[in-house]
C-alpha cells in the first residue's frame, strides 16, 4: 500500500486523510489532488471537440533499461527514475507512435492530472496563434490591452517581455514560504484559504506587481514571475473576446485531436490560472508534444504558425537567461514564449516545465516526445528534475539511433 | 432579441459577474445552469471509451401542438418555450430525436444542472444496486450510514428517502433567506459559508437533521433525503458517486458527453440535485426507461425497478402530503413523479423547470433544461404538464 492510499478514501475520508486548500500541494495530498483539482475548485471544461481523437498507435520499445549518467554522475536508467514513486502519467512517442505508457497506482489513463507550469506552454502557443491571425503583435504594450495593470510593474512591458519573463519585477516565488509573492498568487487564485488583505481574484492581483528596485530594465534578464502568465491569459482572452478555456479547446485541443476534455482551475470570479491551473490527460499532453514535434501540423492542418516554433527554439535571449535566477541550475538554456530550449544538447529539444515534476519534452530531431505527469513532494527538486531532463535525452538519443549527444 | 450580457467581458462588469453568491438567482442562473464547475467544485461522471447510443433524427414542427393552460387558455408547445426560459429541448419519439433546439447561449456538449432531476438519477443507481444485493430498499438507512441513527433518520428505510415519506423536520422554501435551507446550500457549497472558519459538510449536517419519526405516512419533498441515499450508495458500493454512477449507469448507457455532479469540501455529492448532464444524454436516459431499463440491448436498470416506480407509488402517503391538492392522481416512487394521466406519463423534476418527462402510451420523451426566474411556480409547472402531456396524446394519434 502507497502512502497516499488514505487520501479522500471513505464517505467522509477520516480527517487526517481529508486533501483541502489548506494541504493540497503537499505531501502525501497532493497525489490525490494534482489528479482530482477539480474536486477541490471551480473548473471550466476544455472540451475536445466531435471529431476523431488523433490516432496514436501503439509500438511498445524497451525504454526502462536506457541507461544515462544521472545528475551526480552515476549511472541511472529510465526505470529508475520512474520507480522512485512520484511518476503519475508517462507516455514516450517515438515519430508519433506510443513506444512507452505507464501510469502511478491508481491513476486512470482518462484523468486529466494537474500540469502546473506546463500550463504556460499552452498559453504561449495560444499567443502565437493569435499573433499569426493578427489580433496581437509581441511588440504590443500590455498596458495598452490590459489598462487595468497601469501603474503596477507591467508599465512599459511588452507582451515579448510577458513571454519570456523579462518583466522588470520585485517578486519573490519562493514556494515554500507561505508569506512569498507567489504564496499570495495562490491565495488570490482560491488555491490556498482565504487570508485577510489579499486581493480579490487573479486579476485584482495582477495589477499589485511592483517594479525591480534594482534599476532591472525589461528585458534585461530572466526572471521567473508565474503572475505574468496569468496576465498573458488575460490578454488573449482581451483580444480574442472569448475566455481561455473555450479558445483552448477551438484553436488546439478539438483541431489537435484530443482524445479527453480537459480542464482548467478558475477564480471565484471566473478568471483562468493560464500559469499553472490546466489539467490534462497524459495522452493527450503527448499530443500536444506531437504537435509541436511536427512543427505544429496535425491531421494534415496547420495549428501553430511555423514561425511561431522556429522563433520559440531559435530566437531566445541567451544572455538574459545568463543574468535570470535559474541559470544556476538549468545553465545553457533559453526561454521563450513559455519553452525552455536546451542549448547544450545539438538537436535541441524544448521542454514545458511544472513544479513537482510535470515535464512535456519535445524532441523534433528525435521525432520523440516524453509527457511526464508527477507528484513529486517538494515543488523543486534540482536533482529529480536534472535526472528526468536526462533520461528523456537517453531516450531520444536511444531511439533516433543518434549516438552524440 | 437583447442580448444577454452576463459574464462578458474580461473580467465581467461586477453586476454582471456570476459568483457563488448570486448564481441560482435570475438572470445569473442562464449562463450559470451551464457552468456549474465553473462555479462549484464537481467530480466527473465519466462516459467510459464505448460506442455511443445512436439516436436517428427525424425532425418534426411540434410548435403547434396545442394545449390548455392553467386558465383554460389556449396555448402551444412552441409558446411554453417561448414564455418559459427553455435552456434546450430534446423531444424523442420512437426513439428519435423529433425535435432539439438549444437557446440562451446554451450548447449541445456541455452539461446542464438537473436539480432534482439529479433525484431520479441516483434512484436509478439505488435500483442497480439492489439488483446487485448490495442493498435492499427495505433496509434501515441506518445501516449503511450508522452516523444517522440519532437523527430524522432512525428509524427510515432507503425506500421512504427514495418515495420521500421520511419524516424530517425540514421546510424546502427555495426563497427562504435564512434557517435550515440555506445551511443546506452552505455545507453543500452551493454558497459560501457565513463564517468561513466553520464551513460545515454536507453529510455531517444530514446526521444532524430531526423528526418525529413517523415514517411512511406522508409524502413530504424533502431534497436531503436523496443526498442521504447518495450517501447510503457510497457506502453500499464503497465506491464515489460519481465512479459508481460512472460505472453502473453512464458508461453502459452510451452517451455522448461526461457529466459530473458537484462536491462539497469532503467530496460529499450533491446526489438530490447537483448532477449536470448533456441535454441529448438526459434524453438517451430517458429512452432507457422508456425500454424499460434497457439500453444498447442490454439491461441496465432492472425491470422489475422501473415497473415498481411507475406502478407502486404510494397513493395514501400521496394524499396525505401537501402536492396531492395540484395533483389529486399523481404519486411518487423512487424520486419519479408519477402523473397518473391515461398514458402512464412519469417525470423527473428539478426547480427552475429541469424536466425528464417520458409518456410510455405515446413513446415519447422529453429532456428539457431552463432557467426560469423562480425555483417553483404552480402555473408554470401546471403548464409544463399539460403541455407535455398534450405533445403526447397528439404524437400518440
Amino acid at each position: 500500500m502507497n502512502e497516499t492510499a488514505g487520501s479522500m478514501r471513505g464517505f467522509p475520508p477520516a480527517p487526517e486523510g481529508q486533501v483541502t486548500l489548506a494541504n493540497m500541494q503537499q505531501a502525501p495530498f497532493n497525489r490525490w489532488a494534482f489528479r482530482n483539482l477539480r474536486r477541490l475548485l471551480p473548473t471550466a471544461n476544455v472540451w475536445r471537440g466531435d471529431g476523431p481523437a488523433l490516432a496514436l498507435p501503439s509500438r511498445p520499445a524497451a525504454l526502462d533499461g536506457i541507461a544515462f549518467d544521472d545528475h551526480g554522475g552515476a549511472r541511472a536508467t529510465v526505470k529508475q527514475v520512474l520507480d522512485r514513486g512520484f511518476n503519475d502519467g508517462f507516455v514516450v512517442l517515438h515519430r508519433g507512435e506510443i513506444v512507452a505508457e505507464r501510469y502511478g497506482d491508481g491513476v486512470e489513463p482518462h484523468e486529466p492530472h494537474l500540469l502546473m507550469s506546463v500550463t504556460k506552454s499552452f498559453a504561449g502557443t495560444l499567443a502565437g496563434i493569435l499573433v499569426e491571425r493578427g489580433l496581437l503583435a509581441p511588440g504590443d504594450p500590455v498596458t495598452e490591452i490590459v489598462p487595468e495593470v497601469a501603474g503596477s510593474a507591467y508599465d512599459g512591458a511588452t507582451l515579448r517581455h510577458v513571454l519570456d519573463m523579462t518583466v522588470a519585477m520585485d517578486y519573490d516565488e519562493d514556494y515554500d514560504n507561505p508569506e512569498s509573492d507567489v504564496a499570495m498568487l495562490d491565495v488570490a487564485a482560491g488555491w490556498r484559504p482565504p487570508r485577510q488583505g489579499a486581493p480579490d481574484g487573479l486579476r485584482a492581483y495582477i495589477a499589485t506587481m511592483r517594479p525591480a528596485r534594482d534599476g532591472r530594465r525589461h528585458g534585461e534578464a530572466f526572471h521567473y514571475v508565474s503572475t505574468n502568465t496569468d496576465l498573458l491569459g488575460w490578454v488573449l482572452e482581451r483580444v480574442a473576446g472569448c475566455d481561455f478555456a473555450t479558445l483552448l479547446s477551438r484553436e488546439i485541443w478539438q483541431p489537435m485531436g484530443a482524445e479527453f476534455d480537459a480542464y482548467i482551475a478558475l477564480d471565484r470570479l471566473g478568471a483562468p490560472q493560464t500559469d499553472g491551473g490546466l489539467c490534462v490527460a497524459t495522452r493527450d499532453l503527448a499530443r500536444f508534444g506531437q504537435l509541436m514535434a511536427a512543427g505544429g501540423v496535425a491531421n494534415g492542418r496547420r495549428i501553430v504558425p511555423q514561425s511561431w516554433l522556429h522563433d520559440l527554439r531559435e530566437n531566445g535571449d541567451r544572455a538574459a537567461w545568463d543574468r535570470g535566477n535559474f541559470a544556476e541550475h538549468m545553465p545553457g538554456h533559453h526561454y521563450r514564449s513559455a519553452w525552455y530550449s536546451d542549448l547544450r544538447d545539438r538537436r535541441r529539444p524544448f521542454m514545458g516545465l511544472g513544479i513537482h515534476g510535470q515535464m512535456l519534452f519535445v524532441d523534433p530531431a528525435a521525432c520523440v516526445v516524453c509527457a511526464l505527469h508527477c507528484s513529486h513532494p517538494r515543488p523543486v527538486d534540482e536533482a529529480f528534475f536534472e535526472d528526468m531532463h536526462r533520461a528523456c535525452q537517453a531516450i531520444a538519443q536511444a531511439l533516433s539511433g543518434d549516438g552524440a549527444r | 432579441m437583447e442580448r444577454d450580457e452576463t459574464m462578458r467581458g474580461f473580467p465581467p462588469p461586477p453586476e454582471r459577474t456570476v459568483t457563488l453568491e448570486n448564481w441560482r438567482q435570475p438572470p445569473f442562473n442562464r449562463w450559470a445552469f451551464q457552468h456549474v464547475s465553473e462555479l462549484v467544485p464537481s467530480a466527473p461522471i465519466w462516459r467510459g471509451a464505448g460506442p455511443t447510443m445512436p439516436l436517428p433524427r427525424a425532425a418534426q414542427n411540434l410548435a403547434a401542438i396545442p394545449f390548455r393552460d392553467h386558465n383554460g387558455a389556449q396555448s402551444s408547445f412552441g409558446a411554453f418555450l417561448d414564455r418559459h426560459c427553455s435552456d434546450g429541448i430534446c423531444v424523442l419519439h420512437r426513439g428519435r430525436i423529433v425535435m432539439e433546439h438549444y437557446r440562451n447561449g446554451f450548447q449541445a456538449h456541455r452539461p446542464h444542472i438537473l436539480m432534482s432531476v439529479s433525484k431520479s438519477f441516483t434512484a436509478l443507481l439505488a435500483g442497480i444496486l439492489a439488483e446487485r444485493g448490495l442493498l435492499d430498499p427495505a433496509w434501515p438507512v441506518a445501516r449503511l450510514v450508522p452516523e444517522v441513527a440519532n437523527s430524522a433518520f432512525a428509524d427510515a428505510s432507503l425506500q421512504h428517502l427514495l418515495d420521500m415519506t421520511a419524516d424530517v423536520a425540514f421546510d424546502e422554501d427555495y426563497l427562504a433567506p435564512a434557517g435550515a435551507i440555506v445551511a443546506y446550500r452552505e455545507v453543500s457549497g452551493w454558497k459560501p459559508p457565513a463564517d468561513p472558519a466553520r464551513p460545515g459538510d454536507l453529510r455531517s449536517w444530514l446526521a444532524g437533521l430531526t423528526g418525529q419519526g413517523r415514517h411512511g405516512r406522508a409524502f413530504h419533498y424533502v431534497s436531503p433525503c436523496t443526498d442521504l441515499l447518495g450517501w447510503a450508495l457510497e457506502r453500499a458500493a464503497a465506491m464515489p458517486y460519481a465512479q459508481l454512477a460512472s460505472e453502473l449507469l453512464w458508461q453502459p448507457l452510451g452517451p455522448e458527453f461526461d457529466g459530473y455532479v458537484t462536491v462539497d469540501r469532503l467530496g460529499a455529492p450533491r446526489a438530490a440535485g447537483g448532477v449536470c448532464l448533456a441535454l441529448r444524454d438526459l434524453a438517451r436516459l430517458g429512452q432507457a426507461m422508456l425500454q424499460e431499463g434497457q439500453a444498447n440491448g442490454r439491461q441496465l436498470v432492472p425491470q422489475a425497478w422501473v415497473a415498481d416506480s411507475r406502478h407502486n407509488g404510494d397513493k395514501a402517503a400521496w394524499a396525505a402530503g401537501k402536492e396531492a391538492a395540484a395533483n389529486p392522481a399523481g404519486s411518487y416512487r423512487n424520486a419519479w413523479w408519477i402523473m397518473g394521466d391515461e398514458h402512464g406519463c412519469y417525470s423527473g423534476i428539478g426547480v427552475y423547470g429541469q424536466y425528464l418527462w417520458i409518456d410510455p402510451a405515446a413513446s415519447l420523451v422529453i429532456a428539457r433544461f431552463a432557467s426560469q426566474p423562480l425555483p417553483t411556480d404552480d402555473a408554470t409547472d401546471a403548464d409544463a404538464a399539460r403541455c407535455f402531456l398534450a405533445i403526447g396524446r397528439a404524437l400518440a394519434g
